[in-house]
């Protein structure tokens, strides 16, 4: 298989395309899981654990 | 920990191992195009971005429509607001793939084209919708005023989808969902398809996710208010 520039060059446009999007998406993902776990925190501090709207 | 909190946490892990397997699908079993060659794979991360994006303006208008029929105790508006994010999430997306798409076919990043420039509009609406929901005090006001942004955010999905017809574009018309039927080979739609439906699968969890927060802060919000008084 021959590596020309042509090749390369759409290497990296696709790397970009896929690697920006999955840097999006986890980084959404880590926000919402390390935003619940300080606000599960947050409500043990408070003594609100297990009261009626939880 | 909690078992719905594993739960939730077993099908985030489950939606994000479905995105690998189909973007792999998409980055190596599928076929090359023959004019574009095979920087034409970004149509499996651009499309279906684009599609949730607008998909999630839908959801917002769904939502503003419940939260301005039921204005208390109701959960609409914070699902509203999370659709706002993630549409916000997925249209800075369809741009950021949409200009790296543009630049090896078009031979440039970014053109004040229609389809391109009501897409940003749609980012600017979505970001729009966030600071307005932010900056007013919680209440049945809040969420009116909203909702009715909710409302005619969605009116510019309508708009990007015909703005290839309305006027001379350099965005090609619609390829899959156009009159007359798909004109990309099926082999390539089967892979769309599956990047399209694991994306929105990915969109949903990330949704409820944001959702569930929401909520347990408006819980904490008030019962602090409350402990405080």
């Amino acid at each position: 298989m021959e590596i020309t520039t042509e090749g390369l060059s759409a290497g990296a446009f696709i790397l970009a395309s896929y690697g920006i999007v999955a840097f999006m998406l986890l980084s959404m993902t880590i926000y919402i899981i390390v935003h619940r776990s300080r606000l599960k925190l947050l409500q043990e501090a408070l003594n609100l654990e297990g009261k009626p709207n939880e | 920990m909690q078992s719905t909190e594993k739960t939730f946490l077993s099908i985030g892990v489950l939606a994000f191992i479905a995105l690998a397997l189909a973007w792999t699908w998409a980055l190596v079993f599928a076929p090359t195009e023959l004019h574009m060659g095979e920087v034409y794979r970004i149509i499996y991360v651009h499309v279906p971005s684009a599609f949730t994006a607008f998909f999630s303006a839908y959801v917002l208008l769904l939502f503003s429509i419940m939260a301005l029929k039921k204005t208390n105790g109701s959960a609409a508006p914070l699902w509203a607001r999370s659709s706002a994010e993630i549409g916000l999430l997925f249209t800075v997306a369809t741009l950021a793939t949409g200009s790296i798409w543009g630049r090896p076919t078009w031979g440039v990043w970014w053109v004040w084209d229609a389809r391109l420039t009501t897409t940003l509009i749609l980012a600017l609406l979505f970001a729009g919708y966030l600071v307005l929901y932010q900056s007013l005090n919680p209440g049945p006001q809040r969420t009116k005023i909203c909702a009715v942004l909710g409302i005619l955010i969605a009116a510019d999905v309508p708009i990007i989808y015909t703005s290839v017809y309305w006027w001379r574009t350099l965005h090609q018309p619609p390829s899959l969902m156009r009159p007359g039927g798909s004109t990309i080979a099926p082999e390539m739609v089967w892979t769309l398809l599956a990047c399209l439906a694991v994306t929105l699968f990915v969109a949903g969890w990330l949704l409820t996710g944001r959702t569930r927060n929401l909520r347990l802060l408006e819980e904490l919000e008030k019962a602090s208010y409350e402990q405080a008084s």
